[in-house]
């Protein structure tokens, strides 16, 4: 992902979203709107990446 | 008639002895002798021609018409000497109702027209297309463009059966147009002036399709890539993808980033290389092969702690 992209919308990525542009505090997508990353401190990351895979529904 | 020659321009080749005046109608004679062959750029009206064995030819000239081509029992125009250009500039909506463009082929054509032509054939543009005024109507047929294309005020109406070839490496920009299958081969490097759509085939042999400031929607099959690209890098570009089935993009189609990149297809898409994205991706339709999703996370030399605000978790 870009240094400023976001995520938006109902459906999702699986795979490894990578983000290599880190600034603290600040939120980062990772294949859906609603996964997001924030670090909050110290010496950022020169990258973080968030790897999706699909699990078998095992509720209910 | 044809008696003397097969020049345009002598008198004794015309009934009456008379050679036709600008914007005037002409009319084969039934039986003639020769070819009618351009001995300058030459501006007609209505042309009436109904038989096979002698053609009007326009010889590297310029030949503008502003009426009707009234051609049956196989007779044509042959423009495909080099240099040959047939402008479409009338004053209603043109077209022609038969296969009379010899090797469906022009080497440069011109249409100023705000009603538009329709072309109801294949149709091969060997040098230069400038779209001056009004739409070329494609219809369920293919428009092969190997030259450059000029955009003025003109445009292309597409459909769901119209197609583009793109051919040579000359420069072209693409109006918007909805199309069926949409081919580069050789070098070619066209541009988008407008929103594109393809329902059908993108198919990228060679040359590299630019978005720009515009956006393409791709909502058939999976795009096919031999060594061509798709450029999707300017900060207005979008790329759509809404494909109803499931499509795999080819290793390396994008040069660059995605500036806006949609999904928004019921059929999802994978990726066949990675993909960056450098503004928005936007996930508008659900992913089709999520039951559930686990994310894990690596992070590269960070001494601290993560903050997961929400891992979305899919069931």
């Amino acid at each position: 992902m870009g240094a400023t992209a976001i995520t938006t919308g109902i459906g999702d990525v699986t795979g490894t979203i990578r983000q290599a542009t880190i600034l603290e505090n600040t939120p980062y997508t990772f294949g859906h709107e609603y996964s997001t990353v924030t670090l909050t401190a110290g010496t950022m990351p020169d990258a973080l990446a968030v790897t999706v895979t699909i699990e078998c529904n095992t509720s209910g | 008639m044809g008696s003397i020659s097969s020049d345009f321009g002598t008198a004794g080749n015309w009934a009456g002895g008379i050679v036709p005046t600008a914007d005037a109608d002409i009319s084969f004679a039934a039986s003639p002798a020769n070819n009618c062959v351009l001995d300058q750029n030459r501006s007609l009206d209505d042309i009436t021609n109904a038989q096979s064995s002698y053609k009007l030819v326009t010889n590297g000239k310029q030949l503008t018409i502003k009426g009707t081509l009234y051609f049956s029992n196989g007779a044509q125009i042959n423009a495909t000497s080099a240099s040959s250009e047939v402008v479409f500039a009338g004053s209603v909506a043109q077209g022609y109702t038969c296969r009379c463009i010899c090797g469906n082929t022009f080497q440069s054509m011109t249409v100023n027209n705000t009603n538009g032509l329709t072309v109801n054939d294949d149709l091969t543009i060997s040098q230069g297309l400038s779209l001056a005024s009004g739409a070329i109507a494609i219809g369920a047929h293919t428009l092969t463009i190997n030259g450059e294309i000029s955009l003025s005020a003109g445009s292309f109406t597409g459909g769901v059966s119209s197609n583009i070839i793109f051919g040579g490496s000359a420069a072209a920009v693409i109006p918007a147009v909805t199309l069926n299958n949409l081919l580069l081969t050789a070098q070619a490097a066209p541009t988008l002036a407008g929103d594109v759509s393809v329902g059908g085939t993108l198919t990228l042999s060679d040359g590299t399709l630019t978005v720009g400031a515009h956006t393409l929607t791709i909502s058939g099959s999976s795009p096919v890539r031999t060594s061509g690209y798709l450029n999707a890098a300017h900060v207005s570009a979008s790329v759509v993808f809404g494909n109803a089935s499931a499509i795999t993009l080819p290793a390396g189609l994008f040069t660059g980033g995605i500036n806006n990149l949609t999904l928004s297809g019921a059929g999802g898409v994978t990726a066949g290389s990675d993909l960056t994205v450098n503004r928005i991706l936007n996930l508008a339709a659900s992913n089709p092969s999520a039951t559930s999703l686990q994310p894990t996370i690596d992070y590269t030399n960070y001494p601290g702690t993560a903050n997961t605000d929400y891992l979305n978790s899919i069931y």
